[in-house]
């Protein structure tokens, strides 16, 4: 039983994670929170659903043009966007505050486009057997959700630890302004970060949509506050703070159903989040303030 | 024209264009000290409910029930407001949005606020009157603190808290009094918005509606009472207009947020670039 | 007046200040001198409260102002200005200059609700002694603009007449000559003068040695975070220990 629980802790953990490493890394590198990361997350979904249903595209093709689609949004909000706050040099409200209106935009959209009902990827598309291990169970699909999402966020971790652009990437997230005299092109990396961290976002979306069995317009919002809980767990901008931050959530959150009604599940987050920024502002996991990437 | 079938028709639009002026109000107070708050859907939520509970089960005065639906989330925003204000920028925001998640899913969960199907068949006792006294009350209050020792403090503490500390202001208690005032607005605008609308249910008072009402301020500006009253009434008025969108009527909400945060950052009602029109 | 014993304040490992020991006297000019990143600013840091010492004492008239927040501070009478200029930037000159009265308008909240005669008469009376202070640091003329619209010389004056507005017996001065010209310089010297006649005690962080040397009664000398020399201006100009300071501040480290 025991057992069971981690390892759906740990399912559920890592695709919190997954979104959450996207959502950080905005903050890390940008400065900014980009409260439409759950309209993209949502809109990601989406791609990959009208993908397989409409055009027959399999699966494992779907998945990485989704993740590009996903990306290219991030992207246009932070050329369209947050690209001209930051020329003007807007106070640090003004970014939170258009982004909502982006994730408002984008939620009506797939209200509009979409329909407001639940939609479900094909599942006959996928093997529907478990994997069976002394006392654990584990759906083929959910043990591939969970591995992909692993290895999503290996590779981030290690173009970040021990790549030129991960090293220039560090440089801005400690200072934008001094990264620019050593002649980084911290233009062009905010544009790939938020393509890449809005990338893994709608890859989360896809999974979240197959392990739920369900994609709608209403998906992101919940999300999102998970997300913003999974980051200041584990200390805004840090992206190891982000994956743990993720993972303790997915595990407080499959744990808190044998104690307390599944109603209240959804509050726990925000119970966390709350107590966490009364008590660490820093965050669980966060050495200090300052920020790492 | 006949007046009283006209009122008919569009009572609770101009009840509403008061109402949602409140909230906008509420929020462009802690606005006018730099905080952004996203708490005030979550204290109309405690000031909606807690007047109708009073008016349906114990049917007490209302006068009594709107004054304790004042109080109520004044009340918790104190008691709230001590830790969380010593929060700011993206943590506070962060924190207050929290808050108003954990206010919906207790709204949502306990039998007197009738669960997921929420409060119905409450008793119409809202008039034109009441809401138009609330109003004025709450713009001579406002307008009173703005033209005190308060009001330039507010402004001090959104340009340079620091600053303003070593200008012997305590930035503490003048911060928890604009949350305070804030909540104990919203709260009224909650019990009045209840007694004309009859139903209640916990959606009503989530992230959405938090937008909603952040989404008056900025539309209208903060630069003083003029610019939320006028975004309020502009986003109660906008849905109406433009109903024959139907599933896309909040795409106009989010559209206006972002078209208002980059071109017109100090919102609509702006007097700075009004004197700059009048010079040229 | 102020007095400083053995403070100290580390920042992560590295000592800022190193058990420092001043004593500003009542109504003198003192002044604070010292090469660049000497720790001088966080004298004043330490005295307003802004940070906390990792040790020592800091009494004003005889009362500590350990563990006091900077607003209470304030209150008992210190005030400042900054080295790079905190004005509230979008208010008008005369309202920056009303904040810095914020805790002496007599007025309660009910008064400020009903417009009350009191309080009718102690913003009027606000205003008037706000336009005397804006008159005073030859800045009358502009008080309706906005504190952002000012030359650079002019926001270092603004920001003086603000720190005035709260009635300090000590005000301290960070660098109050910087970026200024000749005409200016002698302006706010004049004017740091007229405090002294006012009886106002001024200790002031600056680094144009003629403002310095022309204008304090004593002066105390700051170089890694260490008082090396305190003592009358002449005094301070023939101290070995000093110039050896400024001279290795010249050569590259």
């Amino acid at each position: 039983m025991f057992a069971q629980q981690v390892v759906n802790a740990i399912s559920l953990g890592s695709v919190y994670a997954l979104f959450a490493l996207g959502f950080t890394l905005v903050f890390g590198i940008l400065g900014v929170i980009n409260l439409s990361h759950g309209g993209i997350f949502m809109l990601g979904a989406y791609a990959a659903l009208l993908l397989i249903t409409r055009f027959d595209i399999p699966f494992w093709v779907a998945l990485p043009l989704a993740m590009a689609a996903s990306g290219t949004l991030g992207l246009l909000i932070d050329v369209l966007i947050l690209r001209l706050l930051r020329k003007r040099n807007a106070p640090h409200l003004m970014p939170m505050i258009a982004t909502i209106g982006a994730a408002i935009l984008m939620t009506s959209l797939a209200q509009g486009l979409f329909g407001s009902e639940t939609r479900r990827f094909p599942l006959e598309l996928f093997d529907q057997a478990s994997l069976t291990w002394g006392p654990i169970t584990i759906p083929v699909v959910q043990a591939g959700i969970t591995a992909l999402s692993v290895a999503l966020m290996l590779i981030m971790v290690w173009v970040l630890r021990h790549t030129r652009i991960g090293q220039a990437l560090r440089a801005i997230s400690e200072s934008p302004r001094a990264a620019a005299l050593l002649g980084i092109p911290v233009e062009r990396l905010f544009h790939l970060t938020s393509f890449v961290a809005a990338a893994l976002g709608g890859a989360a979306g896809i999974l979240i949509g197959l392990s739920f069995d369900a994609i709608s317009p209403f998906m992101g919002q919940p999300m999102l506050h998970k997300g913003i809980a999974a980051i200041i767990l584990g200390g805004l901008g840090d992206v190891r703070g982000a994956v743990l931050g993720g993972l303790f959530l997915g595990a407080a959150e499959v744990f808190a159903v044998t104690f307390l009604s599944s109603e209240y599940r959804d509050a726990l987050s925000f119970g966390l989040l709350f107590l966490v920024l009364l008590w660490r502002p820093q965050g669980l996991f966060g050495a200090s303030s300052t920020r790492s990437a | 024209m006949d007046w009283s079938a006209w009122w008919d028709t569009y009572s609770t639009l101009v009840l509403s264009i008061g109402v949602y002026g409140m909230l906008a109000l509420s929020i462009y107070l802690t606005l006018s000290c730099g905080l952004l708050s996203l708490a005030n859907a979550a204290f109309m939520g405690i000031g909606a409910y807690v007047s109708a509970i009073i008016t349906l089960h114990y049917e007490w005065p209302f006068a009594l029930a709107l004054l304790l639906g004042t109080a109520a989330p004044a009340a918790v925003a104190l008691l709230v407001g001590i830790p969380v204000l010593r929060l700011s920028g993206v943590y506070l925001a962060m924190a207050t949005l929290g808050f108003g998640e954990v206010v919906r899913v207790v709204l949502l969960n306990l039998d007197i606020t009738g669960g997921p199907l929420g409060l119905n068949g409450i008793p119409p006792l809202t008039t034109g009157w009441h809401v138009l006294l609330a109003l004025a009350a709450t713009i001579l209050l406002l307008q009173a603190l703005r033209r005190s020792r308060i009001g330039r403090a507010f402004e001090a503490i959104r340009e340079d808290e620091t600053a303003a500390r070593l200008m012997g202001i305590a930035t503490d208690r003048i911060k928890l009094l604009a949350f305070v005032l804030g909540a104990a607005i919203a709260g009224l605008a909650g019990g009045l918005n209840a007694h004309y609308t009859f139903t209640l249910s916990p959606g009503n008072f989530g992230f959405e509606s938090a937008v909603d009402i952040l989404t008056m301020a900025v539309l209208g500006g903060i630069q003083g009472l003029t610019g939320p009253l006028l975004g309020g009434a502009i986003l109660t008025l906008l849905p109406e207009l433009l109903r024959g969108l139907q599933d896309f009527r909040m795409a106009a909400n989010g559209l206006i947020l972002i078209l208002v945060v980059l071109f017109l950052p100090h919102g609509l009602w702006d007097p700075a670039r009004f004197r700059r029109w009048v010079r040229k | 007046m102020l007095r400083l014993e053995n403070l100290s304040r580390q920042f992560g490992g590295v000592r800022a200040l190193d058990e420092v020991t001043l004593n500003v006297p009542a109504g003198q000019i003192y002044g604070l001198i010292g090469p660049n990143g000497a720790g001088k600013t966080t004298v004043f840091n330490l005295v307003t409260g802004l940070f906390a010492p990792t040790g020592g004492t800091l009494e004003f008239d005889g009362r500590t102002l350990l563990g006091l927040p900077p607003e209470r501070i304030a209150r008992r009478g210190i005030a400042r200005t900054f080295q790079n200029i905190r004005l509230f930037q979008e208010m008008s000159l005369i309202d920056n200059v009303i904040v810095g009265m914020h805790a002496h308008l007599p007025y309660g909240f009910m008064d400020l609700l009903l417009r009350t005669a009191n309080f009718r008469n102690v913003e009027r009376k606000a205003r008037t002694r706000a336009l005397q202070l804006l008159h005073r640091v030859g800045l009358g003329p502009l008080c309706n603009e906005l504190a952002g619209s000012l030359s650079y010389g002019n926001q270092r004056k603004l920001e003086i007449a603000r720190a005035l507005a709260s009635n300090p017996r000590l005000l301290l001065l960070d660098e109050p000559v910087a970026g200024m010209n000749a005409t200016e310089k002698n302006e706010i010297m004049s004017l740091i003068r007229s405090l002294r006649q006012d009886h106002l005690t001024v200790f002031m962080i600056e680094h144009d040695m003629r403002f310095v040397m022309g204008l304090c009664d004593t002066i105390a000398v700051l170089n890694f975070g260490r008082i090396i020399a305190a003592g009358k201006p002449a005094a301070i100009q023939a101290d070995p220990s000093v110039i050896e300071a400024y001279l290795g501040q010249e050569e590259p480290a």
